[in-house]
């Protein structure tokens, strides 16, 4: 398959402060990936790096196989919504749609007017008059109708309700099995579209904590709650993302499948097994509470 | 090249800007100048026209803010960003500089809007033959322009800080230049140079500083980030 | 709009699940054809490559069958083996687990057998 992304050790420093600490991974083409993490993970510093807004400090950066910086083939092919776009003055939405079709080869004017409907935007009113909301649905309509082959969006639903982030999903899945590209959902918001995933990449402190298959990793954790040192028992040697004490009751989140003699075993101890969320995988792992230790000994 | 007029098109999206508020300001300086110059008996020569340049190094110095993120973001180059605000300056500029003539020759058909208002003919700039009263016009405006766009991109690449410590630096070296023309007593030479330079040389060495901001703006934004 | 899928087990499993669902309760009857991915997806609000992952599992364990250039249909004769495997499903999730905490709570068979036609009874 086709490489649309290729990054390798890739790294951005401020001064002491690394905001991307020797990031390395593929992104390949006709995949929805979720680029997750907390804020200030280092998410859009990795995006902005991609698309040529700012430059790498070190490592390697290859989109659709070149150096994006001052490359007019590859910021062609590429579309990024960015959180808090900043636009001229005195645009109002109808500008912002008039301009797009000149970045953006792919553009579909239709598209961009039955979604501008749909999100009912006001064509003629500023764009800094525009509520978050409506600023959100003004980069989603850009987004899609660029119908670019590699399209980013940095938190594209801040401030929409949930009638619009429906129908951002919506369109976006319907838009995506017509005309198959490469999308990032950049976002700490992971509960309403993991489902969309296929593929899911989290950052934590610059640092590149999972590259995984979204399937690969639901299911792939488990919370066992019970008498403190039964639990830690039961989980020796295995990959603790979280702990939680209650009194003499400890939860535990744990990495891994557990087998059906585990689970027998975890019966027999008295331990309740219950589900992870892919949501509530990612928090743990990034919370720092019991981070990829092991059990204690 | 069409990366370059959608640059282009970008800009002049807000005809505001651009196209209207500089003969606005222009206008209401002229407006000023009518009233006074019907109440007063006397010839007026007046430096009103200036206005209209000034306003043009403004729109140097606020455009690089307004448009240099966005397009940055929508995936410009910097190359094509500079190009093309270069070619909206241009074009701009030679509007501009045509419009005024027009208006300076309808003033001196209607005798000075007939109360002796020297408005859009002041002596020096508009003595010289049409060619040359165009070429001085558009160099003006080309280097405010350019000037203030200058501005813009050391703002973008240095920030608020940078952009002082430079207006220091520059204020140093003019101090240190003015302190060393008194130290010499050279002013009286100064001033006699400065009176005799001709229109043309004038845009002459306009047009130099023009490039020479030219070529710290390009250089300024090519490592800028959005 | 959307079904909220169960974020913690793999969707394609659930998908595979639903598409069970509808066959054991006669909405897909056998030779009748399955709705695309492209629909699955829209419907369920999740990534059509999920949707195809789940078919695919149906398709490999014989409940779906593809026919080239329409879609996809229930094989004939599926409902038993969906029924079969659901009852196997059934045993190791309620039965195994009954009888134990029955031990536990010193329940005999027969007691165990008695409670079961009396719970079968009140339905």
């Amino acid at each position: 398959m086709t490489k649309i992304v290729e990054v390798s050790g890739l790294s951005k420093h401020y001064g002491k402060v690394k905001a991307v600490d020797n990031v390395s991974f593929k992104l390949e083409e006709g995949k929805i990936y979720g680029l997750l993490g907390r804020n200030g993970a280092g998410k859009t510093t990795i995006m902005h790096m991609l698309t040529a807004q700012i430059f790498k400090t070190s490592g390697e950066l290859k989109v659709f196989g070149e150096e994006p910086y001052e490359n007019e083939k590859v910021l062609n092919r590429i579309c990024f919504i960015k959180e808090s776009q900043k636009y001229p003055e005195t645009f109002r939405v109808k500008d912002v749609l008039n301009v797009s079709p000149l970045f953006f080869p792919n553009w579909d004017k239709e598209l961009a007017m039955a979604l501008v409907e749909d999100f009912r935007l006001p064509l003629k009113r500023r764009m800094k008059k525009l509520s978050r909301g409506m600023l959100s649905a003004v980069g989603i309509v850009v987004g899609l109708a660029s119908r670019a082959p590699l399209t980013i969006f940095d938190e594209p639903y801040l401030g929409l309700d949930a009638v619009a982030r429906n129908l951002f999903y919506d369109r976006l899945l319907q838009d995506y099995a017509e005309y198959p590209r490469t999308i990032v959902l950049s976002t700490h918001l992971i509960d309403e579209v993991s489902q969309l995933l296929e593929h899911v990449l989290v950052i934590d402190g610059g640092k590149l904590l999972l590259d995984e298959e979204a399937e690969t990793l639901r299911g792939n954790a488990s919370n066992v709650v019970g008498a403190a040192s039964k639990v830690e028992d039961f989980l020796a040697g295995k990959r603790i993302i979280h702990r939680a004490p209650f009194g003499g009751l400890m939860s535990a989140t744990v990495l891994g499948q557990l087998s059906a003699q585990e689970r027998m075993r975890a019966t027999e101890l008295g331990l309740e097994i219950g589900p992870v969320s892919l949501q509530q995988m990612v928090v743990h792992m990034t919370g720092g509470n019991g981070n990829s230790e092991e059990a204690a000994q | 090249m069409s990366r370059v007029t959608g640059i282009v098109k970008t800009h002049l999206t807000d005809r505001l800007s651009w196209l209207m508020l500089p003969w606005i300001i222009l206008g209401s300086s002229f407006a000023v100048n009518v009233i006074i110059g019907s109440l007063i008996d006397e010839e007026i020569k007046t430096g009103g026209l200036a206005s209209i340049f000034i306003y043009m190094m403004v729109i140097g110095i606020v455009s690089v803010g307004q448009t240099y993120p966005f397009l940055i973001s929508f995936g410009a180059r910097r190359k094509d960003y500079f190009l093309g605000t270069s070619a909206t300056i241009a074009l701009v500029s030679v509007g501009t500089a045509i419009a005024l003539l027009l208006v300076g020759y309808v003033e001196r058909a209607t005798d000075y809007w007939g109360i002796g208002l020297h408005f859009f003919n002041v002596p020096y700039l508009t003595d010289g033959s049409l060619l040359s009263q165009f070429w001085i016009f558009f160099i003006i405006m080309m280097n405010l322009f350019f000037c203030g766009f200058a501005i813009g991109a050391v703002y973008r690449k240095v920030g608020r800080n940078g952009l002082f410590g430079v207006f220091i630096v520059l204020g140093l070296a003019l101090t240190v230049a003015f302190y060393l023309i008194t130290y010499f007593d050279k002013w009286g030479q100064v001033l006699d140079w400065v009176v005799g330079i001709s229109v043309l040389e004038l845009a002459n060495g306009l047009l130099v500083l023009t490039l020479v901001y030219v070529a710290a703006s390009y250089g300024l934004l090519r490592k800028a980030t959005a | 709009m959307s079904f909220p899928m169960d974020d913690s087990r793999p969707i394609f499993v659930q998908i595979a699940e639903r598409i069970e669902n509808d066959i054991l309760e006669g909405n897909l009857p056998e030779e009748s054809q399955v709705p695309s991915i492209n629909q699955f997806a829209a419907f369920y609000q999740i990534n059509p490559a999920t949707a195809l992952k789940g078919i695919n599992l149906l398709v490999d364990q014989g409940i779906l069958y593809k026919k080239r250039g329409i879609g996809m249909f229930v094989a004939t004769g599926v409902r038993d083996i969906i029924v079969g495997k659901r009852k196997e499903q059934f045993y190791e999730q309620y039965v195994v687990s009954m009888v134990k905490e029955a031990e536990k709570l010193g329940i005999t068979a027969d007691q165990l057998t008695d409670m079961i036609k009396r719970g079968a009874k009140e339905q």
